[in-house]
Order: structure tokens, then sequence, then C-alpha cells
């Protein structure tokens, strides 16, 4: 009798699982630096500088590439490349080997920081061929994730690739993401709308793995990635569950970061890219470059025709909305950020700091760009009690999503925290309004004061914001409002009573208020003023009201019906030639018509119940002026 | 041409005291409550004192109030009684009174309280009547009437409640009730 053995390699993809041979899922940078990103140090020490370039290059140990960090220049201090976060449990045993390859004469090294026997540094061998440098080392018991780096110093040039790695015991850690898939994404002028509805962003740049469940807990619903020593993407096969599955499984939505790969302007990857790193189910939007336009840092800095030629090839493979985070946005002329608008769905700009109007500058020159597109903003920790008023100056900006920088500074200053906290939690209760019917014409704010208004589900909402540090006391006109209208002051549980025509608050320094007044936006209503003139052309004054917040328009008296009751039997007939237009009527006003009726036989005793139709805005505002007991 | 004459004059001299008849909802108060789905409505004593007044029009809206705009109720439907089914015409101090009665559309109006109204819900606002002024009962064939004044407003503060009253006000009303009850008691 035989003895029948089947691996367990082979059970696996009898059953069609592939099973995951690597920890890393870009091993070998086919997928360019997805996973990865790049540090470059200078011996002048200006930030970005140094003459160190990262580079795909065709010269690969398998595959089409492998990954060059080079110094052509007099500046070469350090390069490096250095991988995402990758979630771990304590006291984990790993193995990494690389091949490498560098001329006799330049050092390399790999470098893993943080294990349980201190930091890892180990040089290469260069020999001018390819070299295979393998590290074991042990996560410290308290670790929950880990990073290595490769380097280079001085001049020429090291090549890496095929990295491997692996759990020290062998085991072999499971493939692939737990919720692969492709949300519903779109983008409108308005917003971004995700599994079919308008999505408010809201979130936190760089979070790690262990603090996902406290960043859901914020109410936070998106996480940015950056691969600033953080997770870019869904980069590693662990037998954790992974960071965009946890993410997910949070009910946190994820935008990768791509910018280390775009930076490389190799569009002919990025189809394999978007394959890879583009359906998970945590993916609602794909961050093309990090401050493409940053000409202060050497860099960071990219050629808008690479990073239209990149955004082009990565647009033809996901139905993700492209964007990327314009630096100069925030302070600088449109023409340096314009090259690049082609190649993006949506806008970002980090307007920091205390003063207001830097959001402005940045929500202005991305509105001037057609068509219009949403736009979201990076925001940092400014003073605490800035934060919840800065939140509502984006909005009435049109900004639809806030993504702080970043999770560590927040989480590290208990105040600014809960401020980011109550943004969220504020903005998730007015997400239905925020993407409602713009009304900013119902009411005209004081000199000063930021403002936009909203209309939904039968109320005006205000958000206004004081962006100054001075006391203000605001008087807001708004022809709509009547004498005693109540005006709560949503999140503040206090209102304010209207007088005819407007309502006054004040504002103590820099702050916010929303004022949610319960009114029809669109009204009209009626009432006979008089009756004048002869039997056959009797006038019937009609005073036409704008009962609603908003400008009516082509207000009209439509019909005049009678139906007598008592009296001497007559049959009234209409003269005027209907429909009888009255025009435009502002809120807060009302305007006379004229109604000719012809009485011819009819007495005093004659009465009937009289149905005049009133009508506006296209028909679609109508109301009627119904009466009994009503005599010529 | 006299008689233009003492039409213009009979208009002058009545004109400024045409628009001041007092309007009460009764039996008081105009706070009304029911339970959802139930139907409540309020009757009225209008007293006029110069030339002839007619109801034209009834309704309820909410406050704040600015004719002739008006805010239909949240929690249930008005129907006019005043006008629709009864024609009030009231001469100089002369007065109608009206209790309010479903069967017999007595009253100011109904008001049916919405089956899915949420409980101890209120309807704040006022009761809106509209009626013309005539210089003689319109409804007498050789009265020579002569409209003075077209879809003034009369208004009374009223509210209405799903729900049942609060503690305080259900003892008052109590205690009116059982006064009432004794008074009726002993004048037999």
């Amino acid at each position: 009798m035989r003895r029948l053995t089947i691996y367990p390699a082979l059970l696996l993809a009898l059953i069609g699982i592939a099973p995951a041979q690597n920890i890393l899922i870009n091993s070998g940078f086919e997928f360019g630096l997805m996973c990865f990103n790049t540090v470059i140090s200078s011996n002048t020490g200006v930030f970005g500088a140094g003459d160190y370039r990262v580079l795909l290059s065709p010269d690969a140990h398998s595959g089409n590439y492998s990954i060059e960090i080079s110094c052509d220049g007099s500046d070469c201090s350090r390069g490096g490349v250095f991988s995402d976060r990758i979630p771990t449990a304590g006291s984990t045993n790993y193995n990494l080997a690389v091949y490498t390859k560098c001329a006799s004469g330049p050092l390399g090294a790999i470098y893993v920081p943080n294990t349980a026997t201190g930091d890892i540094f180990r040089t290469l061998d260069c020999t001018g061929d390819w070299n295979q440098t393998t590290i074991s080392f042990q996560t410290p018991p308290s670790a929950q994730d880990f990073y290595f780096v490769l380097f280079s110093y001085g001049p020429g040039f090291v090549r890496f690739d095929d990295m491997l790695l692996t759990y020290a015991d062998g085991t072999i850690p499971p493939a692939g993401p737990l919720h692969p898939g492709s949300r519903n994404v779109s983008v409108s002028s308005q917003g971004v709308n995700v599994d079919g509805a308008p999505y408010m962003a809201l979130g936190f740049f760089n979070v790690n793995y262990g603090d996902l469940a406290q960043v859901a807990s914020t109410g936070a619903n998106a996480i940015f990635g950056l691969n600033i020593n953080s997770t870019s993407a869904f980069c590693s096969n662990t037998t954790q569950t992974g960071f965009l599955d946890r993410a997910y499984e949070l009910g946190l939505n994820f935008v990768p970061d791509a910018s280390s790969t775009t930076r490389l302007g190799a569009p002919s990857i990025m189809a394999g890219v978007m394959q890879k790193f583009g359906p998970h189910l945590a993916n609602v939007a794909w961050m093309l470059a990090d401050e493409p336009d940053q000409t202060l840092v050497p860099y960071w800095y990219m050629d808008p025709s690479v990073f239209l030629s990149v955004s082009n090839a990565t647009k033809a493979q996901t139905a993700l909305p492209l964007f990327a985070d314009f630096q100069r946005a925030a302070f600088s002329v449109s023409s340096d950020v314009s090259p690049y608008v082609p190649g993006v769905d949506f806008f970002m700009a980090e307007p920091y700091g205390s003063d207001f109007q830097f959001v402005n500058h940045a929500a202005d020159m991305f509105h001037s760009f057609p068509p219009t597109r949403p736009i979201w903003l990076a925001q940092d920790d400014i003073d605490a009690s800035l934060i919840v008023p800065k939140a509502y100056w984006l909005l009435i900006n049109g900004v639809t999503g806030i993504a702080y920088f970043s999770w560590d500074t927040f989480k590290a200053q208990p105040a600014k925290l809960a401020a980011a906290e109550q943004v969220f939690s504020e903005m998730r209760q007015l997400k239905g309004v925020i993407f409602s019917q713009n009304t900013d014409s119902v009411a005209t704010p004081p000199n000063g004061i930021g403002y936009s208004a909203r209309y939904s589900g039968g109320s005006a909402y205000l958000f206004a914001v004081n962006p100054s540090s001075q006391s203000m006391a605001a008087t807001f006109q708004m022809n709509g409002l009547i004498t005693g209208q109540q005006i709560q002051v949503l999140f503040e549980n206090r209102t304010i009573t209207a007088n005819a025509g407007g309502f006054a608050d004040t504002f103590a320094g820099v702050a916010r208020h929303v004022y949610v007044i319960k009114a029809p936006l669109a009204a009209i209503a009626g009432s006979v003023l008089q009756k004048t003139g002869p039997d056959n052309a009797r006038d019937w004054q009609i005073k036409f009201m704008n009962a609603g917040l908003a400008t009516v328009t082509a207000a009209s008296i439509t019909q005049a019906t009678f139906t007598q009751t008592g009296g001497s039997v007559c049959h009234p007939s209409v003269v005027s030639s209907l429909p009888v237009v009255l025009g435009d009527i502002p809120a807060g006003s009302s305007v006379n018509g004229d109604l000719l009726l012809n009485f011819t036989g009819c007495d005093t005793t004659a009465k009937f119940t009289v149905n005049i139709g009133l009508s506006a805005n296209g028909g679609t505002v109508t109301n009627s002026i119904v009466r009994n007991n009503e005599r010529k | 041409m006299m008689r233009i004459l003492s039409f213009v004059l009979a208009a002058c001299t009545i004109l400024p005291a045409s628009a001041s008849p007092v309007f009460s909802v009764s039996p008081a108060p105009p706070d009304l409550f029911g339970m959802p789905g139930d139907t409540v409505g309020w009757g009225f004593t209008i007293t006029n004192d110069t030339n002839f007044l007619e109801i034209t029009s009834a309704q309820f809206c909410l406050n704040p109030v600015s004719f002739p705009a008006c805010t239909p109720a949240d929690i249930g439907t008005f129907t006019d009684f005043i006008s629709q089914f009864n024609d009030i015409v009231l001469g100089p101090g002369n007065s109608a009174t009206q209790d309010f009665d479903p069967i017999l559309f007595k009253g100011v109006g109904s008001f049916a309280i919405d089956p899915g109204a949420p409980l101890q819900t209120t309807d704040f606002g006022q009761l809106v009547l509209t009626y013309d002024v005539y210089t003689a009962d319109p409804n007498e064939p050789d009265s020579g009437a002569i409209l003075l004044f077209s879809d003034l407003t009369l208004s009374q503060n009223a509210s209405v409640t799903a729900g049942v009253p609060e503690p305080g006000t259900f003892t008052l009303a109590l205690g009116m009730l059982l006064s009432c009850c004794l008074r009726a008691f002993f004048r037999r």
C-alpha cells in the first residue's frame, strides 16, 4: 500500500488558495516603491537637498526591476528606502534576506531598529555582483509593528531586490487581504460619493496599527496613509489581521499614499500597482503624491509632465478618485498648481496654522480650476480652542474632507484630540445638511463673519464663524424672517428670537455658531386686499406674499374658481388673461396684482366659495386663497 | 348722486370703527389635548361693534404667524367649520357663540390629531379668521350692503397637544369640571 502524502502547499493550491511565500507584498520592487518611502540626507543639513536619487533599475536580480539608490553628485550623505510598518506580535522571530548589488567601494547597509536586542545595522558585501544578506531578529515583547531601512552611503549606487521576510519558525502567513474588492466611489462637483452617498472624510494621517481601534472610537471615518514611517497601502501578509482589513472592520475607510511610487515617474508599472493595491474594500481614494508642487524640497518636487503621465496610467486602471496634496495652494500663485490639475479628481492642500485666510487662499484657488472639484484639506494641531471653529471655516469654504496631521500629535494632546472628536461628531450629525442645497442667499452676514447656508428637512442651517480673536456683536440680515421666529443654535443648547428681517447674536472671539431656522425655503400666500369697480370688470386686488426664506420667481395668479353657496344664482367669470404674472418677489416682500372678474347678474346675496390659485418658481411652489361666503 | 354721496358719508363715518370685533375661543382654554387619532376642536364667541362682519375663512397656523402666510400644523389637520359649514354674519353690537360640535360642524373648526403623532408633542399656533365688512347684512336682498373691507383678520392663540395634560393642568381642568357639575347639581 502506497503512502499518500499531501504537502500543505499542495493542499492549499488544490483548494485554490495560493500560500504567501513572503510577508512583504512588494518584495521585488515590481510595484515601484509601494509600501516603501525614501529618506535623503544632505551634507548641508537642508531638508530634502542632497544628490541622492532613488530609481527603478532594469538591472534586477529577478523580475523586471530592482530599486537603486545612487548619488552622482558631490552631496552624498545618505540615501535610504524604508519599509512601511509591518504589524507583528511581540517577541516574534523573523528572517529578512535581501539581494543587493553594488560596486566595490560604496557602502550599503540594512538597518532594523528596535529589535529585542537593540538596533541591527548590517553592512553589505559590495562585489559588483548580486549578493544575499540575511538578518535574523526578534521583536521586543511589546512590539505591535516594526520596519527596516535599506541604506546607501557615499557616491555610486546600491541596488536592492528580492527581499524575503518570513517568520523564523517557518510558518506561512495567510495570503492577501480578508476584504478584497472595490467600493462604489464617484466624484461630483460637490463631493466624493462613497457607496452611493455623499462622503465627508474625517480622520487622521499616519495611524499606527495598534491605534486603529482608538482612532475609530474618535468618530473618524477615514485614515490617510502616509508612508512616512507608517502604512501607505495593504503591504504585508501577517498572522495578524492586516492593517487595511483591521481598519475596514472598524468602520474606517483608507486612503493609500503612492507618493514615493509616483515620484519614480514610471507609468508602465502603474497597471500592476493598481491591480495589486487598489482592490480593497477599505480604499475610497488614491493619493498620487504628497506635495508634488513643492519646489522648496527638491526631492519631493515632481515635474508636472511626469505627474500627469503617472496619473493617466493610474486612472486607466482604477475607479478610485485620484488626488494630490498641493502644498503651494495655501500661499502661492495658481500657476504653481494649475499644471498638475488635469491629473486629479479632487484637491487637497494643507493650510495649516491659526490664520484662517490660508484656507480661503487654497479654496479660492481650487475653485478657480474648472470643472469644480471637491476639496479635502489637511489640518494641523493648532490651539485646541481654534480646531472646531476652523473646521467650520473649512466647511463654509466648500471643503468636504478634513484630515488631521498627524495622529500621533493629536493623540499626545488630549485637548486637541477632544476638539477633533467634537469636529467629527458635529460634522457627522450635519453630514446630510452639508451636502444639501446651498442657500447662501437667504441671509447676509455682517462684515468679518464667514458664512454659508444649507437647506435640509424643512429648515435652513446657517454656519457662521468669527475668525478673529476680537469678540463681535453680529446682526444677520435675513429678509424672510418674521418677528418671533425661533432660531435654534445647534450644539449650544440655546435659542434666539428673530426680529422681522434678521437676528442678532454675539461671537466671543474665534467661534462658530450653527443656526437652525425651521421655515419654508420657498412658500407663497395671498389675500384679497380690496374689491373695486363695476360688476362687469370687478377688480379684486390680490396681495401675493413671499412667505419663504428665498426669492420666488415668476409669481403668478393661475386660476380663480367660484362655487356658489347661496343667494341669487349668477355665474361669475374671469376677465383677466391667466396667468396674471407678477414677477419675482424677494423674501419678506409682497406684491399686489389685479384679478379682473365679471359679476354681471350677481347681487350682494350671491355668495361663493372662492379658490384663487397662486404659483411661483415655474410651478414648483403653489398655494391658493380659499374663502367661503365671499361676494362680488 | 345723492345716493353715492350718502354711501361715501356712511363709509367715512363707519371706517374708523370697523375693525374692532372681539374673538374668543370657548369654552376656554384654547389649549387642547387629545390622544393620537382623536379629533378635538374649538368653540367660539365673536362680538361685533359696528357694521356687519362676515367670516370667510379659518385656519390653524403655527407660530409665529404673518398673515396671509400660514404654516400648517405638524401633528394634525385643521378643518374650517366656521366659514365652510356656517355663515356667521354679525351686525353692530351682535355676538355669536358656538360650542365645538364635530357632528353638526359647529365651532371654529376641528383638529384631527395624526394617529402617528408623537406623544406629548404640542403645536403652538393661532386660530386665524378672515372676515369681510359690509355696511349692511349682505344676505338681505334689499339691504344695499356695500363692501367696506376685505380679508381682515381675527386671531387667538391656541395649541394642541398629542397626549394628556401635565398633572398641574389636568388637576385644574378636573377642578373646573367638578365645579361645573356641582353647580349644575345645586341648580336642580
